[in-house]
Order: C-alpha cells, then sequence, then structure tokens
C-alpha cells in the first residue's frame, strides 16, 4: 500500500504579510517557509501507519507543486521519515492548478491513500483534496480524523458537523485530513535529517495550461482602533455596551 | 445569468449561510436565482423561506445519507442540472458540505473557484471577489477568467436580507449515486448542537482558565447569551476541553458577530481563527497580552473574579 501526502510550503504563521511595490504580489523576502500544518499532521500519521503496519505500507510518498523554494521543505518532510519526494515544478495561482498539477502526477503514479491537508496556511481555499478527487474520478472522503489500519483494511474517522462517524473504505481514495488525525507534528530526528539528503526527491516539468483565476490586487486590512478599556471593578458594563453600542447582544 | 444556490438543512433548519448565499445573489443585476434545498425541515422554517426567500425553490426531501458523502451531494447536484440546465453561477454559503461540495462543482463545471469570498462583489460582477489570505492577515480580489464561476462563500461574511418572496417552491427527487465500497461501522451524534462555524456569539477559553474545573462561569455566560465554547490550542491540546472547540489555526476558523475571549493570550495562530469575527471581548490578566491588539473591547483583570460578574449581568438581559 502506498501513501501519499501532498505538501504545501508556506509562510510560516508568525511572518508579516505585505506587498510588494506594485500592491499586486505579496513581497516574499526574508519569509521563513515551512510546512502547512495540516500537511505536516497528514505526514505524521502517514508515517505513523508506516511504522505500525511494516510490510503493509510499503511508501510513503511527499509531493508538492512548488517552485525550487519549496525544496528545503520537501527535505523536511524526507526528514521526518517520508521515503521519497517529487516536486512539480510550478507555483499554483490557484487550487486548481495545484490540484491538476498532483493529478496529473497521480493518473501516472497510483498511490492508494492520498492526503491531502484540509487547507493551506497562504491561500486557505479548502479545495486541493475534492477537487484532486473529481480530476481523478475516485473517492473522496473529507473531515478525516484519524486513520487505522486493521488487518489490512483501512478504517476512517470522520468529524463533520458535530457528527463522529466511523467508516471502512476501499482503495484509492482521496482523504481531506483535519486535526485529530495526529496532534502533534513529528519532528525531524538528527538521523532523519542525515538520511534526507541521499533520499530521492524527483524534480517534474508542470503541464501549465490556461489559469481560472488570477489574483490582480492585494489590499490591508481595515484599521482598527485601540480596544475600548473598562475598568474590572465595573466588569457588567461590558455587557451594557455590548448591547447598546456595538449592537451584538 | 442562470445562478444556483445550494443547501442542506441541519436540524430541520435552513442555516444562515442559506440566506447568505441568497443575499449574495439577489445583490446581482441579472441573476436567475435557482436554489435547491436538501434534508427535512420545519413547516415554519418552510413558511419562514415563502416569505424571506426569493426565486425558485426546490425541496430534495428524501433521507441524507448518515455520512458525509461527497459523492451524494455532487450526484443530487448534477442530476439537478441534468434535468434544469446548468448554472453560469453557482453561490454556496459556508457550510461543512458546501465546502468540499463547491470545488468538486466548479471541476465538473470547468468554473473558475474562489473560497471564502468576504464581500459582496462591485461593481455588480459576480466574476471579481474578494477574499482573505495569509490566515486573515491580508485582502486579496481575484479575478475569476472562465464564463461559469463557483463562489464559497465565507461563514458570516455577508449579512442577510430578507428578499421579496419567492416566485415558485416545489419538491424535487432524485436517486444520487454514493460512494460505494464505503461502509459505515458507527455513527455518534450529539444530543444538543451549536456548530461553532454557524454560531453569532462564541465564548472561548483559554490556558487563563487554569483548568476544565474552572470552566463553569464560562458556559453560564455562554448559555445566558445563547452563545456557543470554544477554547484555544493549549486548552484542546490539555484535553481540558475537547478538540471540536479548538478555534485557530489548524482548529476551526470562525467569524461570530461576538467572540468573547477569556484568558487567552491570543498567540497569532489563534488570532488567525477569529479575524472575521465583527466584535472581539478581550479579558486578561496580562495588560500586554496580544489578544489586546485584535480587541474591540477589553478587561485586564482575573477572569474568575469577572466571569460570575458578567453571567448576573447577562441574565439581567432577559
Amino acid at each position: 500500500m502506498k501513501i501519499a501526502v501532498c505538501i504545501s510550503n508556506v509562510p510560516d504563521t508568525t511572518t508579516r504579510i505585505k506587498t510588494d511595490a506594485t500592491g499586486q504580489k505579496i513581497d516574499l523576502n526574508g519569509v521563513q517557509w515551512v510546512l502547512n500544518p495540516w500537511d505536516e499532521l497528514a505526514l505524521t500519521r502517514a508515517i505513523e501507519l508506516k511504522e505500525q503496519n511494516t510490510g503493509l505500507v510499503s511508501e510513503v510518498i511527499a509531493v508538492m507543486a512548488a517552485s525550487a523554494a519549496g525544496e528545503a521543505t520537501l527535505r523536511k518532510a524526507l526528514a521526518v521519515g517520508a521515503d521519497r519526494a517529487v516536486r512539480i515544478d510550478t507555483d499554483p495561482a490557484d487550487s486548481f492548478e495545484a490540484a491538476r498539477e498532483l493529478a496529473y502526477y497521480f493518473e501516472a503514479h497510483w498511490a492508494d491513500i492520498i492526503f491531502t491537508g484540509i487547507e493551506s496556511s497562504d491561500f486557505n481555499g479548502l479545495a486541493v483534496g475534492p477537487m484532486l478527487a473529481t480530476l481523478l474520478k475516485i473517492h473522496l472522503i473529507p473531515g478525516v480524523s484519524g486513520v487505522f489500519l486493521e488487518n489490512g483494511q483501512v478504517l476512517v474517522q470522520q468529524e463533520v458537523d458535530g457528527m463522529s462517524i466511523r467508516l471502512k473504505t476501499h482503495q484509492p481514495v482521496v482523504m481531506v485530513v483535519q486535526k485529530g488525525i495526529a496532534i502533534v507534528p513529528k519532528i525531524p530526528a538528527m538521523r532523519g535529517i542525515m538520511t534526507a539528503r541521499t533520499k530521492p526527491l524527483e524534480v517534474l516539468s508542470p503541464r501549465k495550461e490556461a489559469l481560472q483565476t488570477e489574483v490582480t490586487a492585494f489590499e490591508p486590512l481595515p484599521p482598527k482602533a485601540a480596544a475600548k478599556m473598562i475598568d474590572a471593578e465595573d466588569a457588567p458594563r461590558l455587557i451594557e455596551l455590548l448591547r447598546n453600542e456595538a449592537k451584538v447582544i | 445569468m442562470k445562478t444556483f444556490i445550494f443547501s442542506t438543512t441541519l436540524d430541520q433548519k435552513i442555516p444562515r449561510s442559506f440566506f447568505e448565499a441568497l443575499t449574495f445573489a439577489g445583490s446581482l443585476d441579472s441573476a436567475e436565482i435557482t436554489a435547491l434545498i436538501a434534508g427535512s425541515l420545519s413547516q415554519e422554517q418552510k413558511d419562514y423561506l415563502h416569505k424571506a426567500g426569493c426565486g425558485h425553490i426546490f425541496f430534495y426531501t428524501q433521507e441524507l445519507p448518515q455520512w458525509h458523502d461527497p459523492m451524494f451531494y455532487l450526484d443530487l447536484v448534477e442530476n439537478f442540472f441534468a434535468e434544469k440546465g446548468e448554472p453560469d453561477l453557482v453561490i454556496l454559503g459556508a457550510s461543512a458540505i458546501n465546502q468540499v461540495l463547491a470545488p468538486m462543482l466548479a471541476v465538473k463545471l470547468k468554473a473558475g473557484y474562489v473560497s471564502r469570498v468576504i464581500s459582496l462583489p462591485e461593481p455588480q460582477n459576480p466574476h471579481i471577489v474578494k477574499r482573505f489570505a495569509y490566515s486573515g492577515k491580508i485582502i486579496s480580489k481575484t479575478e475569476i477568467k472562465t464564463g461559469k464561476a463557483v463562489l464559497l462563500l465565507g461563514s458570516n461574511a455577508i449579512a442577510p436580507v430578507e428578499a421579496e418572496g419567492v416566485k415558485t417552491i416545489e419538491t424535487w427527487d432524485a436517486k444520487p449515486a454514493t460512494s460505494d465500497g464505503v461502509e459505515i461501522l458507527e455513527v455518534k451524534k450529539p444530543e444538543t448542537r451549536q456548530l461553532l462555524t454557524e454560531a453569532r456569539i462564541i465564548v472561548s477559553g483559554g490556558r487563563g482558565m487554569r483548568g476544565p474545573e474552572y470552566w463553569k462561569p464560562l458556559e453560564e455566560l455562554a448559555e445566558a447569551l445563547g452563545a456557543a465554547t470554544a477554547c484555544s490550542r493549549p486548552v484542546s491540546d490539555e484535553g481540558w476541553r475537547p478538540h471540536h472547540e479548538h478555534v485557530g489555526q489548524t482548529g476551526k476558523v470562525v467569524a461570530p458577530d461576538l467572540y468573547i475571549a477569556c484568558g487567552i493570550s491570543g498567540a497569532i495562530q489563534h488570532l488567525a481563527g477569529i479575524s472575521g469575527s465583527r466584535i472581539i471581548v478581550a479579558i486578561n490578566k496580562d495588560p500586554d497580552a496580544p489578544i489586546f491588539q485584535a480587541a474591540h473591547y477589553g478587561i485586564v483583570g482575573d477572569v474568575h473574579k469577572i466571569l460570575p460578574q458578567l453571567v448576573e449581568a447577562a441574565r439581567r438581559l432577559k
């Protein structure tokens, strides 16, 4: 069984996001790139599954559509425990471009389980997993907060709208994973970092088709006034202000 | 412009996100609105829809799958399109099902897709929309270059207004396919549920609450305000509260009218999950806590002394 994890390369959450002089692009100078937090949890679980089911899970593959800037993040995925990595050499303009490039890859290199994080912390598009499954015409399970292999069967915990459902699924399948699949991301050990240097990292050319959407400009958030402070001794006044001034209760 | 809206019902109710989508569609000059609502619905809600809705509305009242089977909803809507014609524009309100359905429909319709749209289109052009990017740190303006477009609205991003009433309302039936090879082993349904993503008011607790045994006044405040409860990441990681209450990056992104943060310092990962909130209240003993930078109202002090006072004041409102 092959498990593929789709990885996105994103600016570290603490990065200050500002535009360049044109206002049309984000100024990426000095940005610290990291593995998208949801993908990191997916990767963690994929590696756990391989470790706990030797022989059954043959390979964990990290796949990314990104320019060369994403390579350090892919090496990190290898250091954490992925067996090999694939980079499709394009910076996707939107979720669809990412999904389409990934779909071309998976059509030629099948995986039994494909994990995608529910969103990436840069575009927050929520779309790559559902689009990928639709393009590949394979099953999709969204809202996955747990994956288990028992007697060679794939069991899935789905949590949606307060419901908690346990499923058994055939493969191939795309799973959109959320927190719960793993809680704490796996951190690379020194040995992992050493072996990552020699693990295969394949770079593929993108297909590059017409774009469906394009970001034309960025705008800063509207300015926010300083908080109105209420004395702790006079706390009930908060409720009065929320009713009569903010009109939210 | 043929405009399509879809929603499932939740506990016999039409979610607010449906009316947000209807309001968005209604703001367009040339929208011919057709909506499909799937799931059972109370008579009271049907009557309200008659009055506050618009366009042509269809009900699919057969039972919905017990699990969130995306194949079912995609096939349901594709069946609908096969019968009623493909739309030019699809507008879906923020719900767990729409979040997955929207990008699938975009692929099927070969339509450009933008998620989490935060404001009405201008100038009356649904092909140019605004959304947050980088977890709420900046707003991006996106142009859809395809003829057809699919938009998923951000939660609580559009203030719904009542429309002039529906033109037609009727039931519609189909036999959608489901994902074969997926078997349900167990379903756990909560007795009551107030979804964080639908909640208008959220009362949330952080590490400053000191421990799960101190949560009662927070729950009482939530009850008095008709609010949902939530928490920060350390709280759910410690197991003080369930994971589904975790708001912030890797947890839920919420956008209520009012978010009351009790004993939450306001780490950037937490702010990423609440930046769409209309009013943020911070209660924290540390005056330098970053949450005060994001807040509209703040109280510096001991949350355990302040919460009971707020509970009492909130109860007097009724």
